[in-house]
């Protein structure tokens, strides 16, 4: 079982994306890449080989879902674990993400000193299974 | 810097764009008044609410958060309702005045660390279903006392919580805090008074608010109760409605709505910097950056206080000040001028010129609320003493039927119903002659805040004559109008005044009338309905509730 260091994360909102940065490097001690939009995520990911990535789920033009659906297709990216993170988190919402082949749903609003500890959780559910 | 400081930074900047959020919300919400709202646009908004929903809680806003997504969620029902078009069009309107008070959940939640999320106070009172009642903690060491003053305290409808000794209550103080402490124990010299003080401690920097009882009537006892914060004090023995009637108004002071303040100012940073101060204390705040349009902007957001800038370009503060004192309806708003202006002689030059205070820039928060605070207080008390019943706190005759014109003209705006009611103590002149005047104002004051604890907060509430009241209840139809009156009328009757030699209850008739949007109806005439309707209360027997046939009401 390998350790989980590098992660990517997928998020429209500037101040979103820079406090789960922070709390992903300072309390989880992750190697974290950004990235600001969902159609720039695949070539994104492609050189940044991450273990796992973290979607948001509504952005403007490519959507969380789309997203995972592109990185499912790509060649190199389809095996990577994919979580969304988001405020949508009813039972039937939380069903269809898996269902589209998420491994877990973060919920927002996060809080910024347990979100490595949920990523990493969900990390370790993952690798157990496989 | 470490991690607290960085994320503190990246707060810092989610809150300086957050009012623009709040903004850009409401005017999307303006869509939801039109009779045929632009879907598009309703989209859009229900993304914003999305997204503060999910964002502003890991900012330590976890009110805001949990609200957005309520109303969220009311704008996917109203978005995917196949319900008649008046039907939504009402839920619209709700969801926007909703919306547009958003801003008032803009508040951290009480734990200091701002990146801890905890359910706050009241989001943990209503998902365990507990009723939102004031709590009042009692300490009494006179067992029987003690007894009556709960039971008094239960049938007006307060959380109540006995204690017998100090540090029992002290103990309790540290996991739970109640809106009212009531307290009997010795005063100066009454008891062992030299770690009195430090035992009393714990209750002098919370928000409790404490009512002293003591059976010394003198300035020593009554300078010391001051000094440990009491906000009332009373003599025993006790004038038990007196006291009722009293936490009643403290608790209403508790309840009172958010502050509204209009800032005036030219330099827009500065004035989003003092809104979202403001807001930050709980206020609502709006920002005026024309000065020419004072006059609209009071119109329509009626403040309880201006701020207004001293120098703006092309217009001086004191002659805008001048200009709002032209006009007969705001000649006592507060308003308080905020300068750069050190030379106390042109301070007071400005005073003069019709404000009522006046902060230099630089402006701590601390300051800037407190005065705005204190300001908005008093001149809500002086608008209470020239509009309410001095025995009640209701309103009087005039401004019972002044709010009755502009809850129908509110009621047809919004197509809601309305119900009026009017109500007469049964029997009134027996109890006067046989109990004494003093008796009969005790009855009168239980009426009123009875009815306070019964009916809604909006619900507006008037002693009309004597003992006559009217009770003015908006979108509520008549069916309800009568369950909660009837309610009223039967707790009313279970109420127990007694003088020295005896124990008696009084009883209350009631009539409704209820009127449904589409009526053309006026405020006087729907008063002559409802009084007729108690009228036939009164000759089926009293101590009735009777609705007026809304057929007949116009």
């Amino acid at each position: 079982m390998s350790d989980l260091i590098r992660v990517m994360y997928v998020e429209d909102e500037p101040d979103i994306r820079a406090v789960a940065k922070l709390a992903l490097e300072v309390v989880g001690g992750l190697t974290v890449s950004l990235c600001e939009r969902g159609d720039l995520a695949v070539s994104q990911a492609e050189h940044f080989s991450p273990q796992m990535i973290l979607l948001d789920v509504m952005m403007p033009g490519m959507d969380g879902p789309s997203t995972l659906k592109a990185l499912r297709e790509h060649p190199q990216l389809h095996a990577v674990p994919v979580a969304f993170m988001t405020a949508k988190v009813q039972a039937h919402e939380v069903d269809r993400f898996i269902s589209l082949g998420a491994i877990g749903v973060i919920p927002k609003p996060f809080d910024p000193m347990t979100l490595a500890q949920q990523v990493k959780d969900l990390w370790r559910l993952t690798e157990e299974q496989s | 810097m470490n991690f607290n400081e960085q994320l503190q930074a990246i707060q810092d900047e989610y809150l300086k764009k957050l009012p623009v959020v709040l903004d850009q919300i409401s005017l999307l919400a303006q869509e939801l008044q039109l009779t045929a709202p632009r879907r598009d646009q309703l989209v859009i908004l229900g993304q914003e609410l999305h997204k503060l929903a999910g964002s502003a809680g890991t900012f330590g806003l976890t009110r805001l958060s949990s609200r957005a997504a309520e109303l969220n969620k009311n704008l996917d029902s109203i978005l995917s309702s196949n319900s008649a078009e008046s039907d939504l069009r009402n839920k619209g309107l709700q969801l926007k005045e909703a919306l547009d008070s958003l801003s008032l959940f803009a508040k951290p939640g009480p734990n200091p660390n701002p990146s801890l999320i905890t359910p706050d106070a009241d989001v943990t009172r209503t998902t365990n279903n507990k009723p939102l009642l004031d709590q009042i903690w009692l300490l009494e060491a006179e067992p029987q006392l003690g007894a009556t003053l709960m039971a008094h305290l239960e049938s007006f409808n307060f959380s109540a919580r006995l204690f017998t000794n100090l540090s029992e209550l002290a103990s309790a103080f540290e996991s739970d805090q109640p809106q009212i402490l009531l307290l009997d124990i010795p005063l100066e010299n009454e008891g062992p008074s030299t770690d009195f003080h430090s035992q009393c401690q714990f209750f002098q920097n919370t928000s409790s608010r404490v009512v002293f009882i003591s059976s010394k009537d003198d300035f020593a006892a009554r300078l010391e109760a001051a000094s440990l914060g009491a906000q009332a004090y009373f003599v025993k023995p006790l004038d038990i409605p007196n006291l009722i009637n009293r936490i009643e108004q403290i608790v209403a002071n508790l309840h009172s709505p958010a502050e509204k303040v209009l800032i005036i100012d030219d330099d827009e940073m500065l004035a989003q910097y003092y809104r979202q101060v403001l807001i930050g204390a709980g206020m609502q705040a709006e920002i005026l950056a024309r000065p020419e349009k004072v006059i609209s902007a009071l119109e329509s957001n009626t403040p309880d206080v201006i701020l207004m800038d001293l120098q703006m370009p092309g217009i001086s503060g004191q002659n805008l000040a001048a200009v709002i004192r032209q006009y007969g309806r705001w000649v006592g708003l507060p308003i308080v001028y905020l300068s750069a202006e050190h030379d106390p002689h042109l301070q007071l030059l400005a005073l003069k010129q019709g404000a009522d205070d006046f902060l230099v820039k630089p402006i701590s928060n601390e300051h800037l609320v407190t005065v705005v605070k204190s300001k908005v207080a008093r001149s809500r008390q002086l608008i209470d003493l020239m509009t309410k019943d001095s025995l009640t706190s209701l309103l009087k005759h005039a401004a019972i039927k002044d709010a009755l014109r502009r809850e129908l003209d509110l009621a047809r705006r919004k197509r809601e119903e309305l119900c009026v009611a009017m109500m007469d103590i049964d029997h009134f002149k027996q109890i006067n002659d046989q109990f004494g005047h003093a008796m009969g104002d005790e009855v009168i004051a239980s009426v009123a805040t009875l009815l306070r604890m019964r009916l809604r907060r909006t619900d507006v509430l008037g002693r009309y004559g004597g003992e006559e009241f009217v009770v003015i209840m908006g979108n509520c139809s008549g069916d309800k109008a009568f369950k909660v009156l009837d309610d009223f009328r039967q707790r009313f009757q279970e109420l127990k005044f007694s003088d020295e030699e005896k124990v008696f209850s009084a009883t209350i008739s009631i009539g409704i009338a209820p009127i449904k949007s589409s009526h053309e109806i006026d405020a006087d005439m729907l008063l002559v309905a409802a009084d007729k309707a108690m009228y036939a209360a009164k000759s089926m027997g009293r101590n009735k509730v009777v609705l007026h046939d809304a057929g007949s009401a116009g």
